[in-house]
């Protein structure tokens, strides 16, 4: 009797296992695509830019290998090597802070609750979706000394003119109120972060006699800290990489002060031909984005408040 | 195990968020079309005089050019039934294409090349040596100063659009302030406190004031005298005339940290800073193109390349521009630069086999004759020495709406007798050069430093640097 039962079991489960074969192989079948993809066109070209950083490969002759030289060269020897991680660390620092704060100042403007509101959010958001080529071209006329729109601005309000992205001191600066201009699109992560506050916490901060700060600082940062921690590492992630602005508005200058890493690997690249060595700036930028990505999750724990669990 | 796994974890993250950002940033960097597309019209006909030979040619170039180039490939192509020629267009990124062409081995024969890649392309063997062919009678003489050639003074290569630096002016402009022409003759060329002076009575700010009257507002100047991008080439033209220079072209030694070299920077920067009649680096970058800006009297005199009278000329013939050609002003000796990309036979196996009529096109292609539509609109002039001397020539060449009756003293002239090379015709290091140079220089054109300080603190120590490691 309990033979039989047992292989009744043994045999249920047993098909169980199969289902979840058959299950388990679809799966592994959908997934192959994105994996497949995911060797071919980023790590297999990874590993392959790691191996062409220990040569002074320049595309068209063979590839001699050479060692660590190049990475002893751009740490000890390289003329615009620490400038550029400089300029670029400035550069997205200072976008990450701003643009952190104004997407959750907009996206609690964006939480309120008047006529229009979804008109106003896409103007918000359009920014994002200008083209980067574009809208260089067009901060290019913004910022012109002479007729730009800034600068009228300024002098209409009696502040002398600034010289903007054409003067060493205020390129950065101009460079990340651009981006700024962009916030719209982390606002709006912000504003779907803010819509799953429970909407008790705020009457109970109302009772208890508190205002508009009081519902913002105690009830919808602590909720939406997730979201400003994604913007954060997305944001890094991103503006460490900068490139276009560089590379249409300023070409690097002045004097280097928007030489950013990206545009100076390129220019190692493709302008002077030096494969092996633009490979392994590549490289170089790489840990440092993997290893400032590392301290904002390993700070994550003392402050992102994951609401629920 | 858990921070391994954690860490593992944020690499992942970090690989997946670049090459998700890396795509998504919209960068353009390599939006380049590169359209293989021209009308075949190759003859059927199959002559039994050797077998067939097919070969692809690679340039760049505005939409004149590449229907110019295509229009000589076509006709090559009739000329010579056995042969037959592809164009390959590549409009941007001509660089990054070739580079892709050369890893995958699947370079055109005969090439373009950029100014930024001869030498080390020619260093690493990737041209077919053309010097026989010139040498012997088969083509015509080109200028001299067309060539580049390499540390051991071979030559690698000749340019096939030839261009110089000059200078453009309007000509109504002088006529209203009753102010004489700057000179077409390369004898008569202004020295550099005549141009000044021209320079002043054309600038005025918004109340009508010169840079010498007083109340001048520095800060809203409405027209210039002169205007100049100051990049790399427009510079050495004057850098040259002071006694100066960048490199030598006997022995390469640096010319940049000699005291005439330093004061031709100068004096440049003064038009901006001392004396107001040129714009500031940050109005240059967004002044009207040459023709807006000569038309509408923004600017007097413009100093740009030869090039700019494809569009100059033709605001002369069809806008009523009275437009002006002149020779540069000098600060010692009257001289200007040339500039110009060479067209190489490239060693593919294809063009080594047939190398006979790889010449042949390469002859076709660099005879000015076949690249005239470029040279009567005014885009190129000829490379070659004969269309310097000849009247015959001479009078194809200009006799056209297109170049003003000055022409002949003020380009062709002076694009015979005065010109000197670029430093990027023979000096391998130019490029690398470049980058430390240019960015220096931003500080000087700011007003920030002087000329001097620029060049001993900022510039030479970065030079010798980066040249004693090669």
């Amino acid at each position: 009797m309990e033979q039989a039962v047992g292989a009744k079991v043994r045999l249920k489960s047993r098909k169980r296992s199969l289902i979840a074969r058959k299950e388990a192989i679809a799966a592994y079948l959908f997934i192959l695509p994105v994996i497949l993809g995911l060797f071919l066109w980023t790590i297999g070209p990874m590993i392959a830019s790691l191996f062409i950083s220990f040569s002074n490969w320049q595309v068209f002759d063979t590839l001699k290998w050479v060692g660590i030289s190049n990475y002893e060269k751009i740490f000890t020897r390289d003329l615009f090597f620490y400038k550029s991680i400089l300029v670029t660390l400035y550069y997205a620092f200072g976008c990450v802070v701003t643009t952190s704060v104004a997407s959750v100042i907009l996206g609690s403007l964006m939480n309120m609750d008047m006529k229009r509101i979804s008109f106003i959010r896409t103007v918000l958001y359009m920014p994002t979706i200008v083209p980067a080529v574009a809208s260089s071209f067009l901060w290019l006329w913004l910022f012109n000394p002479d007729f730009g729109l800034l600068n009228s601005i300024l002098s209409f309000f009696g502040i002398p003119k600034l010289q903007w992205v054409f003067a060493e001191s205020t390129a950065i600066p101009s460079l990340i109120l651009m981006h700024l201009w962009t916030a719209g699109s982390g606002a709006l992560i912000v504003l779907a972060g803010l819509k799953d506050v429970p909407k008790h916490l705020y009457e109970a901060v109302e009772i208890d006699g508190g205002g508009w700060w009081s519902k913002f600082w105690y009830v919808s940062i602590p909720f939406i800290t997730p979201v400003i921690f994604f913007n954060l590492v997305m944001g890094f992630i991103g503006s460490l990489q900068a490139f276009t602005t560089a590379y249409i508005m300023t070409q690097g200058g002045p004097n280097n002060a928007t030489l950013f890493f990206v545009y100076y690997l390129y220019r190692e690249a493709f302008v002077n031909n030096h494969f092996g060595y633009a490979s392994a700036l590549a490289w170089i930028l790489f840990w440092i984005i993997a290893m400032l990505t590392a301290l904002i999750f390993k700070s994550s724990k003392g402050w992102v408040f994951y609401g629920g669990k | 195990m858990k921070k391994a796994k954690t860490v593992f974890n944020v690499l992942l993250f970090t690989i997946f968020a670049s090459s998700l950002l890396a795509c998504s940033s919209g960068n353009s960097a390599t939006g380049g079309e590169f359209g293989n597309g021209s009308p075949e019209s190759t003859p059927k006909q199959t002559e039994n005089s050797g077998e067939k030979v097919e070969f692809t040619f690679s340039f760049w170039g505005d939409t004149n050019e590449k229907n110019s180039y295509e229009k000589l490939i076509t006709t090559f192509n009739s000329l010579h039934p056995n042969i037959t020629v592809k164009p390959m267009y590549i409009p941007d990124d001509y660089g990054t294409k070739m580079n892709a062409l050369a890893a995958s081995n699947t370079l055109p024969d005969i090439a373009k090349i950029q100014a930024s890649a001869i030498f080390p392309w020619a260093a690493s063997g990737k041209f077919l040596d053309i010097e026989p062919l010139h040498a012997s009678s088969e083509i015509p003489k080109k200028l001299d100063y067309v060539q580049y050639r390499d540390s051991n003074g071979k030559t690698i290569g000749y340019s096939s659009n030839n261009e110089i630096i000059i200078m453009f002016y309007n000509k109504e402009i002088f006529d209203e302030a009753n102010i004489p022409y700057p000179p077409a003759s390369a004898e008569k060329a202004w020295s550099w406190d005549e141009f000044i002076e021209v320079a002043k009575k054309f600038t005025k700010d918004k109340n009508g004031n010169h840079p010498d009257d007083p109340g001048f507002d520095p800060n809203n100047i409405t027209t210039y005298g002169v205007n100049m991008t100051r990049n790399y080439v427009n510079i050495q033209p004057f850098l040259l005339s002071n006694g100066g220079g960048i490199v030598s072209p006997e022995d390469k030694s640096i010319l940049l940290d000699k005291p005439e070299s330093i004061d031709a920077l100068q004096k440049i920067a003064d038009l901006a800073n001392k004396h107001y009649v040129m714009p500031k680096p940050g109005q240059t970058q967004t002044m009207p193109s040459a023709d807006a800006a000569l038309l509408t009297k923004r600017v007097a005199m413009v100093i740009d390349g030869q090039w700019s009278l494809q569009v100059l000329g033709k605001a002369m013939a069809e806008q009523g521009l009275k437009l002006g050609t002149a020779v540069l002003p000098k600060m010692g000796r009257p001289v200007t630069v040339n500039t110009g990309s060479a067209i190489e036979i490239i060693a593919t196996e294809n063009a080594k086999k047939h190398e006979a009529e790889a010449q042949l096109f390469y002859k076709f292609v660099m005879d000015p004759e076949n690249i005239f539509p470029l040279i009567e609109s005014g885009l190129a002039m000829p490379n070659e020495e004969r269309w310097f001397t000849d009247p015959e020539l001479i009078k194809k060449w200009t006799d056209n709406p297109y170049h003003p009756p000055e022409y002949k003293e003020s380009v062709i002239d002076y694009g015979l007798k005065y010109v000197e090379q670029l430093a990027g015709f023979y000096w391998e290091k130019d490029v690398e050069a470049q980058q430390i140079v240019i960015p220096a220089l931003d500080l000087l054109w700011l007003g920030k430093m002087s000329a001097e300080e620029v060049v001993n603190k900022e510039i030479m120590p970065k030079l010798k640097q980066e040249l004693d490691l090669k």
